[in-house]
């Protein structure tokens, strides 16, 4: 089924929760939906399942509008963060409620058998949800949800409450589980990480508005605005006045330095522009396109990966090393070296100057 | 964080499924409201230097009322020096004492069913609607707590009695020639009364559990194709029905006990345990029940019942305790939306309701504020003060075998008296209950049962009986009074104090004493501070406790040791209610006053009620 939101406003009192909400879900897609928190990611899923009504705009599900239509009318199935598990009920009768009211006949023991195997809980159907792990009350959840086969399926931060390592593995169950039964999907993060994971395509929110629908790559690569930017992966974000230009190619004064870049859109020379610049797209110390020579100010050891903060035209910038790389210490200088396709200019029309935020 | 914490709720619960909550959990929620599982994880430890304190309230508590109580109930248990059912089995076998018993429980079943059919709508539109003065008619709800029940029984006769406002206002209304209600001096009106008295701790606990369900689960529900009708029926309703059933046993506990409106709104005419205690004891000084034999067999009936229903109650708190989370707040709608709405059919049962509310909540209070300026004349009435004139001249009055001020200066002198002891004590013993761990809170939270599930007839006969006789002949002094009063209040300042030094973060305590603080600094320069207001809440909530205090200080009282309740009561048994009227104003005054002052504390201190 596809879910279209058209011009969604929603004010609760005096706030905009929503402002202008237009999305699409086609048939059996994944939409991830992130954001931080309080910037109304919830509000649209609460309006979809129809615990919220619009202000103005319009719900449809495959062409037909479905304002007006109740809860318990929409076919939807939904996962809150909290698991809501009915905690006077076992993890059978939590998994065949919805069974109750679906018109669709059939064995009710063997579907909840059918759906616990799908979640990988089988046996399991006397316990009290209080009894489970939380990883365990995660998926009769989602089972319970899928029990009367609806044709969306709703996930409120599903895996919010579970600690890393679960988060990882359950995410990845979770897309599978979705891919087999081709079931329209929106789901709703705050994790920037999980929803690049587990998407087919990401709706990135700031407050109120959707910032940029896209893939994950496109979102990660090629972010529509500065808050995007920020928002998903680690980078860093210069700021550039164009120097010069031909065809695609363009040289920004970034500091005392020059810097050449690919420019995706038209922009006219003297004009200030944000640039992305991921951090595993530098190289240290070898030779590049462009180069920019740095001070090394803190080399941050996380395991796998060396973070290495650089000062370098007028910036502090993140370089993502190789953690077996021993030769970088605190004080060094070092090359950044960089081709011009490794970096992004973000469109600029609709931004003012940004504000340099040496913390990305 | 996630695998410790899910060993820890499954291990936990797998012990509640196996014998129900866990025992320290129950324990500790004796008399309480839900709102207390999720404090469970706080940091406790074991005791410190202050430990040294803890023999003072055990002691009170032993001397004071274990001692008495098991003296009294060795008396029902023991014929000539030898243990003997005798006396138990003659009670039990006697028809008039069977009916008592029946009649006691049956009135206190008929009261929690009235109590629940009050109180429930009034939950139910708190959690649901939005209108203006909400505050003010949830924090009206802790009113009970403060308002003596003689002054209820009071309000009940003025409003109710034959000669009251509404059956006058009706004979006038339908030119009738005979009053059409006969509410006083009935089981109906014992019934309404208690339900008056009751209604809002229904209210109360109904609406904390319905507040704390988190709207997911119904929603939920919803997505799953339920309609509200099922949403309601297989969600809601199995959710809130601990909390329901916790608030209707509390009720009924107070039912079985109450002793001033059975005596005085059922006028005689009925008997429930401790009336039949109190009327043979101290009005026809029956030979059987004042060489206690018999009477200590039928108190030891009551107290087992009593407990049997305290445990219960314990137990049903215990499996309601258990689910506290991270609740997302219920969104409400307004109450009033137009004047159409108001006529739709819906409204005008709330209508109703409202409309009986007022009569019978409102109604007795006001009617006893009116008529303490009223004086009835040949050929109408006037306004006047010459109750208040009365109640306050240090005239004899036979009726009292004393002056009426004298029963306001006991009052406040046996308050002041009972709160100063109570209150200390109360506070090293909820210290106790707040800071231990498991087992010993467990040990101190039985301890307090006992207490809270004895009548305080019952108590007053114990205490008679144990100091009657030197060295501590207590009895007939105004320090029996004051330590009668003190036992009884006792377990209600524990159980509000608790909440106020559970919410005291441990680690507060423990940062300062890292700073370099002594033990004894941090407790006067960190925890007292925090604790004050809750503390003075309490003293506040003992005081008006004492100050209400009627069927101990009837039991103990002689001529000279009358307090406003029991001079109420006298006035009241003679039909005469200008004077009580007057001194009832005075007690409402101080009950407001006292509401006033607990009213922002309410919600800390009345959590466990």
């Amino acid at each position: 089924m596809r879910v279209t939101l058209k011009e969604i406003t929603k004010r609760f009192g005096m706030t905009v929760a929503l402002e202008g909400i237009s999305l699409e879900i086609t048939e059996g897609e994944l939409m991830a939906l992130v954001g931080p928190s309080g910037c109304g990611k919830t509000t649209i899923l609460r309006l979809i399942a129809g615990f919220e009504t619009p202000d103005s705009g319009d719900i449809l599900f495959d062409g037909q509008s479905v304002l007006g239509v109740l809860p318990e009318r929409r076919g939807v199935g939904l996962v809150f963060q909290n698991y809501a598990l009915f905690p006077h009920m076992n993890v059978f009768q939590n998994v065949a409620y919805g069974l109750k009211f679906a018109r669709s006949s059939g064995n009710v023991r063997d579907r909840v058998r059918a759906l616990l195997e799908l979640v990988g809980l089988e046996g399991l159907e006397q316990r009290m949800p209080s009894e489970l792990s939380a990883g365990q009350q995660q998926r009769v959840a989602l089972a319970r949800a899928l029990a009367p086969n609806p044709k969306i399926l709703l996930l409120d931060e599903p895996l919010s409450a579970l600690d890393a390592k679960l988060r990882e593995r359950l995410r990845i169950e979770i897309k599978k589980i979705q891919k087999a039964l081709k079931i329209t999907t929106l789901y709703v993060t705050h994790d920037q990480e999980e929803a690049l994971a587990v998407a087919d395509r990401v709706a990135v929110m700031s407050i109120a508005h959707i910032e940029q629908i896209g893939t994950p790559q496109e979102v990660y690569h090629t972010p529509a605005t500065e808050f995007v930017a920020r928002f998903i992966g680690r980078g860093n974000l210069l700021t550039g006045r164009v120097a010069q230009r031909d065809g695609e190619s363009v040289v920004l004064a970034v500091g005392e330095s020059a810097i050449r870049a690919h420019a995706a859109h038209e922009i006219e020379i003297g004009r200030l522009v944000t640039v992305l610049m991921r951090p595993e797209r530098i190289r240290l110390n070898q030779p590049a396109e462009n180069i920019l020579l740095g001070k090394i100010t803190e080399v941050e050891f996380a395991g796998d990966t060396l973070w290495v903060h650089v000062e370098a035209a007028g910036n502090t910038l993140i370089v993502k090393a190789n953690a077996l790389d021993s030769s970088l210490h605190e004080g060094d200088v070092v090359q950044l070296g960089f081709a011009a396709s490794d970096l992004y200019i973000l469109p600029s029309d609709r931004r003012s100057p940004p504000t340099p935020s040496p913390e990305l | 964080m996630g695998s410790a914490r899910r060993h820890r709720t499954v291990r936990s619960v797998r012990r509640s499924r196996r014998k129900g909550p866990h025992p320290a959990l129950q324990a500790r929620c004796a008399w309480a409201s839900p709102a207390l599982a999720g404090e469970g994880v706080r940091s406790r430890r074991s005791l410190g230097g202050e430990g040294f304190l803890l023999p003072f309230p055990l002691l009170f508590l032993i001397i004071f009322f274990y001692a008495p109580i098991a003296n009294l109930l060795r008396e029902g248990l023991t014929k000539d020096g030898a243990f003997s059912l005798e006396f138990v089995r003659k009670i039990l076998a006697d028809d008039y004492f069977q009916h008592v018993i029946l009649f006691t429980l049956w009135q206190a079943l008929l009261s929690t069913l009235a109590s629940i059919i009050l109180g429930l709508p009034l939950a139910y539109i708190l959690t649901r609607y939005d209108f203006p003065l909400k505050r003010a008619v949830r924090a009206l709800t802790i009113v009970p707590f403060v308002l003596p029940a003689i002054t209820v029984a009071l309000g009940f006769a003025l409003l109710f009695g034959r000669n009251g406002y509404l059956n006058q206002f009706l004979m006038k209304l339908f030119g009738l020639s005979e009053p059409p209600l006969p509410i006083m001096y009935s089981l109906t009106g014992i019934v309404l009364a208690h339900a008056f008295y009751n209604a809002p701790i229904i209210t109360r606990t109904v609406h904390a559990a319905w507040e704390r369900l988190d709207p997911r689960y119904e929603e939920s529900a919803r997505t799953l194709g339920a309609s509200r009708f099922y949403v309601f029926k297989d969600i809601t309703l199995p959710m809130i029905l601990p909390g329901l059933l916790s608030g209707a046993a509390l009720v009924f506990i107070f039912c079985f006990l109450s002793f001033p409106i059975v005596l005085s709104v059922g006028g005689g005419r009925f008997s429930t345990i401790e009336v039949e205690i109190y009327t043979r004891v101290v009005t026809r000084l029956d030979p059987e029940f004042i060489n206690y034999k018999l009477g200590a067999a039928l108190a030891l009936i009551g107290l087992m019942l009593s407990l049997g229903m305290t445990y219960l109650y314990l137990r049903l708190q215990g499996s309601f305790a258990r689910q506290a989370e991270h609740v997302r707040p219920r969104s409400t709608i307004p109450l009033f939306v137009g004047v159409r709405d108001l006529l739709r059919p819906a409204k005008i049962l709330l209508w109703l309701y409202v409309l009986v509310s007022v009569l019978l909540f409102v109604g007795p209070v006001l009617a006893i504020v009116i008529d303490s300026f009223w004086e009835d004349a040949p050929g109408g009435g006037r306004w006047t003060l010459r109750w208040y004139s009365y109640i306050f001249t240090p005239d004899y009055e036979a009726l009292l075998g004393d002056s009426p001020l004298q029963a306001i200066l006991n009052s406040l002198g046996f308050g002041l008296g009972a709160t100063m002891i109570a209150v200390p004590l109360g506070l090293i013993f909820a210290y106790m209950i707040a800071r231990l761990r498991w087992a010993g809170r467990r040990l101190f939270d039985t301890l307090l049962m006992a207490p809270l599930a004895t009548s305080s007839i019952v108590l007053a006969f114990a205490l008679l009986r144990a100091f009657n006789a030197p060295p501590f002949k207590l009895a007939g002094t105004a320090t029996a009074v004051i330590i009668a009063h003190a036992v009884i209040i006792f377990p209600f300042v524990v159980r509000a104090l608790v909440p106020v030094l559970e919410n005291l973060d441990m680690k507060i305590v423990e940062m300062a004493r890292s700073l370099g603080a002594s033990r004894w600094r941090a407790l006067r320069e960190i925890e007292l501070p925090l604790v004050a207001g809750g503390l003075i809440a309490g003293a506040v909530f003992a005081f008006a406790l004492s100050l209400g205090e009627m069927s101990a200080t009837l039991m103990l009282a002689r001529p000279g040791l009358n307090t406003m309740p029991v001079a109420i009561y006298r006035f009241l048994s003679q039909h005469s209610l200008g004077a009580p009227s007057a001194m009832s104003t005075v007690m409402i005054a101080v009950s407001a006053l006292a509401f006033i002052l607990l009213e922002r504390w309410g919600e800390r201190i009345f959590k466990h009620f």
